[in-house]
């Protein structure tokens, strides 16, 4: 495997729950409170979701017991993640309207040359 | 596959006589050919001799983690296996153990060594089988013909390869370092090559689905700059500039890339290389985009480019499934 530590991050990622999160943190820090609000989740169950998504180094909290904000971590991990997901979707979906042109290209210069190849 | 057997071959040599080595040529990057080996998605699709399926109940890609698959003969016959890991090196090396499960014939168990060795822009792939006598070597290839059996199986993944449109993880050690992405093209290669380097066809497929480039300048020669402006279905423009590194047409190209944020700030650049290898008639392109560095803005910018793309989070989430069910 490329390393457990990425791993961890796509297992993170796996969840809708977990994505939702990560995406309204990516607003600022919010308490854990303010959080759940959007979900229709126990306080237990959105718990475990940041734990997954802290042990995935995805984020981060505050010491204080009381309120503990839960920020977005930008670190390494998240930004492989990203650009990952971000540079095979470009290259997929780019490859796919490459394959699309190039028949369209070619059918074109078929045309052009009044070729009939079946 | 006549025309694969002019620079590949499939020996099964009796290097020592408890073992069975196969070795092929693969046209392909040794990351792909490890993830057809390693990821239960595509191995059914070419895993076994000629007339077998096979099925996948469970594979855990670490040392000491479990595969257990099934192949069933053209007679109906089932053969199940129970393999473990001793080794996973990606992407060059795997070494596994290999035992029928209980009630299954043969009983035989090997253990195997993968090599995969990146030649040029093919893979060398070396299959060794050690099995605990020679008497059982020769069983199983006197009565099951496990020699023609591997070459088979070695010839069914070279037909599989090139449907692996998707892009593979490179890793160095714990790193990730970038993907690479291959896909035959059914266009000659000077056609290809002018589609990558003459921006009035580049400004026709360069982006995800939908997107379209409202700027796109692409000066095709060692040294050109690049300039690219993508616009988001919703509107959003991404500015990317890069530069020619290398330019031999029609077989390669190199060019950076650097997304550019607010005010024209480098946010991270990216190393993309890119091979045409002519296949009567066919093209095909391997690209190979790794990083090579990154500001501490580049996560923000990711995470807003995922919003921008809309459905795409579905789209991350099939993908850090699939990796979340290897893992």
């Amino acid at each position: 495997m490329a390393s457990d530590s990425l791993s961890n991050t796509f297992f993170a990622l796996a969840d809708p729950t977990r994505r939702a999160i990560l995406a309204r943190l990516a607003d600022g820090e919010t308490s854990v409170t303010e959080l759940a609000q959007p979900f229709d989740m126990s306080m237990p169950a959105i718990s475990k979701h940041l734990k997954v998504l802290e042990q995935a180094g995805l984020i981060t909290r505050g010491r204080d017991a009381q309120w503990r904000p839960c920020r977005l971590d930008a670190g390494p991990l998240r930004q492989v993640a990203d650009w990952v997901a971000f540079y095979r979707r470009f290259w997929e979906e780019s490859f796919e309207r490459l394959d699309d042109y190039l028949r369209e290209l070619q059918s074109k210069e078929k045309h052009a040359a009044k070729k009939r190849k079946r | 596959m006549p025309q694969k057997n002019a620079n590949a071959s499939a020996v099964a040599s009796a290097a020592s006589e408890r073992e069975l080595v196969f070795q092929r040529l693969f046209d392909a990057p040794r990351e792909l050919v490890f993830e057809a080996w390693t990821n239960p998605k595509h191995l059914p699709h070419w895993w076994g001799p000629n007339g077998f399926t096979t099925t996948i109940q469970e594979m855990n890609l670490r040392p000491g983690g479990d595969w257990r698959l099934t192949m069933r003969g053209p007679d109906g016959r089932e053969y199940r296996s129970h393999i473990v890991f001793m080794e996973v090196s990606k992407p060059s090396r795997l070494v596994y153990r290999h035992e029928s499960e209980p009630g299954t014939e043969p009983v035989v168990s090997f253990e195997v060594v993968v090599d995969f060795a990146q030649r040029g822009l093919q893979t060398e792939v070396t299959m060794r089988m050690t099995f605990d006598s020679a008497e059982k070597r020769n069983e199983v290839v006197e009565k099951y013909h496990a020699d023609e059996g591997g070459r088979q199986t070695l010839a069914h993944l070279a037909d599989y390869l090139p449907r692996i449109t998707e892009g593979v993880l490179i890793t160095e050690g714990e790193a990730v370092k970038g993907l690479v992405l291959e896909r035959t093209f059914q266009a000659p290669r000077e056609l290809v090559f002018r589609a990558w380097t003459d921006p009035a066809h580049l400004q026709r497929w360069w982006g995800p689905k939908d997107f379209t480039n409202p700027v796109c300048e692409f000066d095709a020669r060692p040294g050109g700059s690049i300039l690219i402006h993508m616009r988001a279905p919703n509107g959003d423009v991404y500015p990317m500039k890069g530069e020619v590194k290398e330019l031999e047409a029609p077989s390669r190209l190199v060019f950076t890339s650097i997304a550019l944020g607010e005010g024209g700030r480098e946010l991270f650049e990216n190393l993309n290389e890119v091979d045409f290898t002519e296949q009567s008639g066919t093209t095909k392109v391997t690209l190979r985009t790794t990083v090579l560095r990154a500001t501490d803005v580049a996560p923000q910018f990711l995470a807003g480019m995922q919003q921008g793309w809309g459905q795409s989070l579905d789209r991350l989430a099939d993908l850090c499934q699939s990796e979340a069910n290897r893992s």
